[in-house]
């Protein structure tokens, strides 16, 4: 471990030696898989969703970041069935806040990102909502596809990565996200977005969470 | 700063577990889909309103839509067709010596349906416009004197649709 102490700043030493006392950093690409999603889509029969996530260091503590995902989602829901389907990009940076010892590259962070996501919904079946019991239930089942449907939304995220050994982190962060614009389909309404995740009634809100494995490169050092 | 951290996941998790299952019962004070509304009016005064004693059967069911001393009811109206032909019988029961003995008279309501999303919970609903009835007298003549639409759009419970004078 290179240390600082014992060096007199007044006599300037050589190139060499600079670069060997120096605390460099390591720079470069991390990249990795949203565990929770394959997992899910094992467990969950309504659900099969990817996601890959990337950042790259730009400064000290900032990082440029990245998602990419794809998901479609069965929303069964009390009074109709539906099912979305679509991808989304998420591009923002992160902030690491965490201060790491030399020679470590963990990270506590806090994010912004502004999120894409083009999707269709294709409402399966429904029932028509009635106060009075008195005719029997009015279930249709002609499925109707409302396509060409997209969303943006800002999102806070907070999170960690830590390296696990050489270069192999496991992050974990919670996503709080804030609907921007929002293309509804005509006749219906957005259930699940992919990326936002569920759609609440009256509330331009919306959540997430990931866990993510993932590598990091290192391509320079500074 | 890590207590810090976990301070805001704590708080990020929290907002997380309120946002779920928030909206998943369909509230009662949520419009869905409209019943028919009608109120009853004495033929000799049309002004006034007038109570009744109404056993409601559609033509193809069996149940009955008991209605005891009102002046308005609300009753139901098929959502997968344009047509609702109920059995309207006053004074059930009563025989036909008396001053208003039991009579049937059947009401035929037309319709057209448009069917309009309301929310995740509440799923949809069907409202209808374009209403005409027809009334048709059972064989012991008509109980009812006059009939009239107030409304041919029933979008919601908040208006008279229908009047019936008796």
């Amino acid at each position: 471990m290179a240390q600082e102490s014992g060096i007199d700043a007044e006599k300037p030493l050589n190139a060499e030696q600079d670069s060997l006392l120096q605390r460099t950093q390591r720079y470069g690409l991390r990249v990795g898989l949203d565990l929770s999603k394959p997992l899910r889509s094992f467990l969950d029969d309504n659900y099969t969703g990817l996601e890959i996530m990337g950042d790259f260091r730009i400064k000290n503590n900032y990082y440029i970041a990245a998602e990419l995902g794809n998901e479609t989602k069965d929303s069964d829901e009390t009074n109709f069935n539906a099912t979305s389907k679509g991808s989304y990009i998420k591009a923002g940076f992160n902030y690491n806040a965490y201060n790491n010892w030399y020679g470590m590259s963990n990270l506590i962070y806090v994010g912004l990102r502004a999120g894409f996501s083009t999707f269709s919904q294709e409402l399966n079946n429904y029932t028509i909502y009635t106060t009075n019991p008195y005719f029997d239930e009015d279930f249709r089942t002609d499925s109707r596809e409302f396509s060409g449907l997209n969303a943006t939304w800002l999102e806070v995220q907070i999170g960690m990565q830590v390296e696990l050994f050489n270069n192999l982190y496991l992050g974990l962060n919670l996503q709080l996200k804030r609907m921007i614009t929002e293309k509804e389909p005509e006749g219906f309404g957005n259930v699940y977005i992919p990326g936002f995740n569920k759609v609440t009634t009256d509330s331009p809100f919306g959540v997430g969470y990931g866990y993510t494995l993932s590598y990091f490169i290192p391509i320079f050092k500074r | 700063m890590i207590k810090k951290s976990i301070l805001i996941f704590s708080l990020l998790a929290l907002v997380l577990f309120l946002a779920c299952e928030r909206d998943d019962i369909c509230a009662e004070s949520t419009p869905t889909t409209p019943q028919l509304v009608i109120q009853f009016f004495d033929a000799d005064n049309i002004s006034d309103s007038k109570p009744i004693n109404l056993d409601l059967i559609e033509v193809e069911r069996e149940d009955t839509l008991f209605f005891t001393g009102d002046t308005l009811i609300r009753i139901p109206l098929k959502t997968n067709t344009e047509s609702t032909q109920f059995r309207f019988t006053k004074n059930r029961g009563i025989d036909a010596t008396a001053e208003e003995p039991e009579n049937e008279d059947i009401i035929t309501f037309n319709y057209t349906t448009n069917e309009v999303y309301i929310s995740r919970a509440c799923g949809f609903k069907v409202t209808y416009d374009d209403l005409s009835l027809i009334n048709t007298n059972g064989p012991d003549g008509r109980w009812i004197e006059d009939i009239t639409i107030n409304s041919e759009s029933i979008l919601d419970e908040n208006t008279t649709h229908v009047s019936i004078y008796h």
